[in-house]
């Protein structure tokens, strides 16, 4: 009885899954390139596995379609898990996880070095806008909802 | 290309309120040892002087001319202090050296001093028992949980009804303050099986403080306070677990859980709500046909809810059903009155919740107040015809159902204030009802008792220098008690009206940022009223067992000390910690059970709440913990312990007509090993297979059993016991939205249960200890968005 019930529970989600539509998330290495040929605004996420309010803001506020449609159309768009321990290039730059060599849930160097703040500890969620030449428009250290970021990315 | 990203240079050496006076420039860098840690953060203590190290570690302080004291800070890494002379590195560069913190150090706790504070900052121990344990150690309800903690032990005390009492430093159940949220809603009531009636699917966590020190919240935590935290959900989630237990390999526990949360998008509104099922046959080992397993059906339905007007308020709702229904003895297919001993409890319970928490703009004073109302009807049948089928006893045991209503009521307003030099000041006030009225007109029982208290509290947060904390409270009680209490031919009341002081007085000491010291005082009392264990019927040589208080019962006071020292080291990254808590209990007039034999006139076992010898308990906790990687950690805990009476304490008052039969005296507590501990230890061998071995020594005690149909009872030596519970878990992801989880495993692998249980309907059925179940199977499956 369970199986059957999880066979539906499977088919149901898979379907739904393929009607939605998503925001066209780039990796680091793909901005690099993307910037270099087109200047456009761009949206960083930073978000980790034990972080309750960057999963909601995953599934709540980043599968709203006006959203998707505001992002996908005006930014390129990242995101990043901030304790992948992949080697990143960027803008000539290699940045690696070191925390990471010595303790859990370290933060990779890049996120330290775009979302750390002075006198506070690095907390999650963080988001960075950018705009057409990667220059910092406004950090945002918290939860947010779909109507406060398309505030933001409207400016 | 590359200097059109000159942001990073934004980034770099963020310096902050640079002093206009005199200052030194010192360089150096922060690393752990091996590798630079980019973006520490340094500051000047006592100031709001701060600087930032950049992406390589690396950084320049503008330091004033004398001795400073600096606080560097990485997150992931333990906070380092460090006091020098800035003059002395003009020359030679400043380098730190930060330790990684593994093993949650920084954990943060509420129980403490009801604020949230950092773990280790907290001036009192607090051990939290997360769900992780929970699930390890396969608990359905929270009484099978607690024993993974030094100095906790959960002991079933009933074979006909499966009471089960929860020891602190070796203390009895009604010395330990089971809390909600922090609230009292436990009743003198609950306290008899609540422990078995709370799921766990809906904690988040339970902290458990030890001895006094902290207790605010009550002056009856004289041997501590559990704390059952509930959960706070962000996302929307779900999930469904399912479990089957073979207790013995036989008797099916079977469980069903669900669960499920909803929070709006602003978080300013969410719900969960919750569902148990639960049912277990009666498990009987020694195949006489009575049970020493209970069963057990438990139906609970439960929401909690909250509403954010705007960040600085939150009201919360919560309410929770529970309808268990449990029975022992035998032939438990028949009705109660055909049998020769039945317990049947049929509880419906009631708990009702509102909270409203408010804070200033700046988060400096918070303001809480709650109210909470607890209510049970009750159903019940202690007895059956005993062995016997004469006339008499069929019409006795047709006249042993009762009937109970308990009625709880806490409400209370708790104010806190943090000033500028981090002190912290807490007053609150609180109110309590508790009206119990339990009748079996059958045996001519009453017990009809209405309890009011008002508490006052204060606690005081002083740090005068940065290593040393001091927490300075008291807690004045006004306690009206009005009860009237009949068994047979025998009534008993007890009229106090009492207003008590109770000081509390707490100290942490920072030797090193690794070794710390805690020592405490705290007085407790409990003003004379009828407890769990005195509402509790059990039954003896086919007849019941009551409990009344005695004439004149006075109040009993506690004194307990407690000092500890806490050394947490790391060796590469291998992280370990160490615990170890000395404590002594003094009791005065402790409320003792006191048996007198078959004095009642229907041959029944009376026992007698009576003001004992003084006494203490006193012993040591040794708490180890040690994590060699992420993958593995590893806890062990252990208690040696003394409960004595200051002067030998009568347990049974022979009547003098068996000439072999005289006073049972000891100078021990009975049921109080010396020697208890624990350890669990949790392998994630993948990402999908977690492995996890438990287990929990109890050693030798005296336990209380009844060899004469006179009720004369023999101090008996048990033997020791080892429960080990191995159990497997396979994780899988079928989607971001849908995972599944398969578990199974053995509870007590040993098979270490009691061997000599008595036989058949005469049987003492409190003459049951050591590990709750024998050898188990179980099962288990875990499906949602979770």
């Amino acid at each position: 009885m369970k199986k059957i019930l999880l066979f539906l529970f499977l088919t149901c989600g898979s379907l739904a899954a393929q009607d939605r539509e998503q925001i066209n998330w780039l990796s680091w290495e793909e901005l690099d390139s993307a910037l270099a040929t087109k200047p456009k605004k761009t949206f960083v996420f930073f978000h980790a596995d034990w972080c309750a309010y960057c999963k909601k803001i995953d599934r709540v506020v980043f599968t709203k379609p006006e959203v998707i449609k505001k992002i996908n159309t005006d930014y390129y768009a990242v995101r990043m898990d901030t304790e992948t321990t992949d080697t990143i290039r960027f803008d000539g730059r290699t940045f690696t996880n070191r925390q990471a060599l010595t303790k859990r849930n370290g933060v990779h160097d890049l996120a330290l070095l775009l979302g750390s703040r002075p006198e506070k500890s690095f907390s999650l969620p963080v988001t960075i806008f950018f705009d057409e030449q990667f220059g910092i428009k406004q950090r945002v250290f918290e939860y947010y909802t779909s109507w406060e970021l398309l505030k933001i990315l409207e400016q | 290309m590359t200097c059109k990203y000159s942001f990073i240079l934004f980034f770099t050496g963020f310096i902050l309120n640079i002093s206009a006076q005199e200052t030194i420039k010192v360089t150096g860098q922060v690393s752990d040892g091996d590798n630079p840690i980019p973006f520490a953060n340094i500051l000047i203590s006592n100031t709001s002087v701060g600087f930032s190290a950049d992406g390589d570690g690396n950084f320049e302080l503008e330091l004033p001319d004398e001795s400073v004291t600096l606080i560097v800070q990485a997150i992931g890494f333990k906070t380092l202090r460090e006091t020098l002379i800035p003059s002395e590195y003009q020359n030679t560069p400043l380098n730190f050296t930060l330790k990684p913190d593994l093993l949650g150090l920084e954990e943060v706790v509420v129980s403490a001093t009801r604020n949230r504070l950092s773990k280790k900052k907290a001036p009192v121990i607090v051990t939290v028992l997360s769900p992780k344990l929970f699930k390890a150690t396969q608990s359905i309800s929270l009484a099978d949980g607690l024993h993974y903690q030094p100095g906790v032990r959960v002991e079933t005390n009933c074979q006909n009804c499966g009471f089960t009492q929860v020891r602190l430093n070796g203390l009895g159940g009604q010395y330990t303050q089971v809390l909600l949220n922090s609230r009292p809603v436990f009743s003198a009531l609950n306290g008899v099986y609540g422990l078995e009636q709370i799921p766990v699917s809906i904690i988040d966590r339970v902290e458990v403080v030890r001895s006094g020190g902290s207790a605010l919240f009550g002056s009856s935590a004289i041997a501590g306070t559990i704390n059952i935290i509930t959960k706070e959900p962000v996302n929307n989630s779900w999930e469904v677990t399912s479990n089957l237990g073979l207790i013995d390999g036989t008797t099916p526990d079977r469980s069903l859980n669900l669960n499920a949360s909803i929070v709006s998008e602003d978080l300013s509104t969410g719900v969960t709500l919750y569902g148990m099922y639960r049912n277990r046959d009666a498990y009987d080992a020694n195949d006489d046909g009575f049970s020493e397993i209970t069963k057990l059906t438990n139906n609970s339905l439960g929401a909690k809810a909250f509403y954010r007007p705007n960040d600085n308020s939150k009201l919360g709702f919560d309410f929770t059903a529970i309808k268990e229904y449990r029975r022992g003895g035998d032939r438990i297919e028949l009705a109660p009155q055909f049998t020769d001993i039945t317990e049947e409890l049929d509880h419906n319970t009631l708990f009702t919740g509102v909270d409203y928490d408010l804070f200033t703009n700046d988060r400096t004073t918070h303001l809480t107040a709650y109210a909470s109302v607890q209510h049970t009807d009750r159903d019940s049948y202690y007895g059956g015809l005993g062995g016997g089928r004469t006339r008499a006893d069929s019409t006795a045991a047709n006249n042993a159902f009762g009937k109970t209503t308990d009625l709880a009521f806490v409400s209370g307003v708790k104010f806190t204030r943090n000033f500028k030099n981090n002190d912290v000041l807490t007053s609150g006030f609180e109110y309590q009802l508790n009206d119990t009225e339990d009748a079996i007109p059958g045996y001519n029982r009453i017990v009809d008792q209405n309890v009011n208290s008002v508490g006052l509290y204060s606690q005081y947060e002083w740090k005068p220098i940065e290593r040393f904390t001091a927490l300075i409270g008291a807690r004045l009680d006004h306690i009206d008690v009005d009860g009237f209490y009949q068994i047979q031919d025998i009534n008993r009341t007890s009229d106090v009206t009492q207003t008590v002081l109770s000081p509390r007085l707490t100290l942490l000491y920072n030797f090193t940022e690794d070794l710390q010291f805690r020592g405490g005082y705290a007085r407790g009392f409990r003003a004379p009223q009828a407890f769990n264990e005195d509402l509790h019927i059990s039954s003896v040589g086919g007849e019941q067992r009551f409990v009344i208080l005695s004439d004149d019962l006075e109040s009993e006071f506690s004194n307990a000390y407690t000092a500890s020292l806490n050394y947490s080291k790391e060796f590469n990254k291998i992280q370990t910690s160490l615990l170890v808590e000395g404590f002594y209990t003094t009791l005065e007039n402790p409320f003792t059970l006191v048996s007198t034999g078959t004095s009642l006139p229907n041959g029944s076992i009376l026992e007698e709440s009576r003001n004992g010898s003084g006494a203490y308990v006193a012993g040591t906790n040794i708490e180890f913990n040690l994590s060699p990687s992420k993958a593995l950690l590893f806890q062990a805990g252990i208690t040696w312990q003394r409960s004595i009476y200051d002067e030998d304490q009568v347990l049974f008052e022979a009547d003098g007509t068996s000439p072999s039969e005289t006073d049972v005296v000891t100078d021990q507590f009975v049921r109080s090993p010396n020697a208890y501990g624990f350890f669990t230890t949790n392998w994630t061998v993948s990402d999908s297979f977690n492995v996890d071995l438990t287990g929990s020594y109890t050693g030798t005690m005296l336990a209380p059993h009844v060899i004469s149909d006179t009720g004369f009872i023999k101090l008996e030596e048990t033997t020791d016991f080892m429960d080990v519970t191995a159990k497997l878990t396979y994780h899988l992801d079928l989607d971001e939205h849908l995972h599944v989880e398969f578990s199974g495993g053995v509870q007590n692998i040993f098979d270490s249960y009691q061997q000599n249980f008595d036989l058949g309907a005469l049987r003492d059925s409190d003459y049951i200890y050591g590990p709750n179940r024998p050898r188990s199977f179980f099962f288990g499956i875990r499906f949602g968005d979770f």
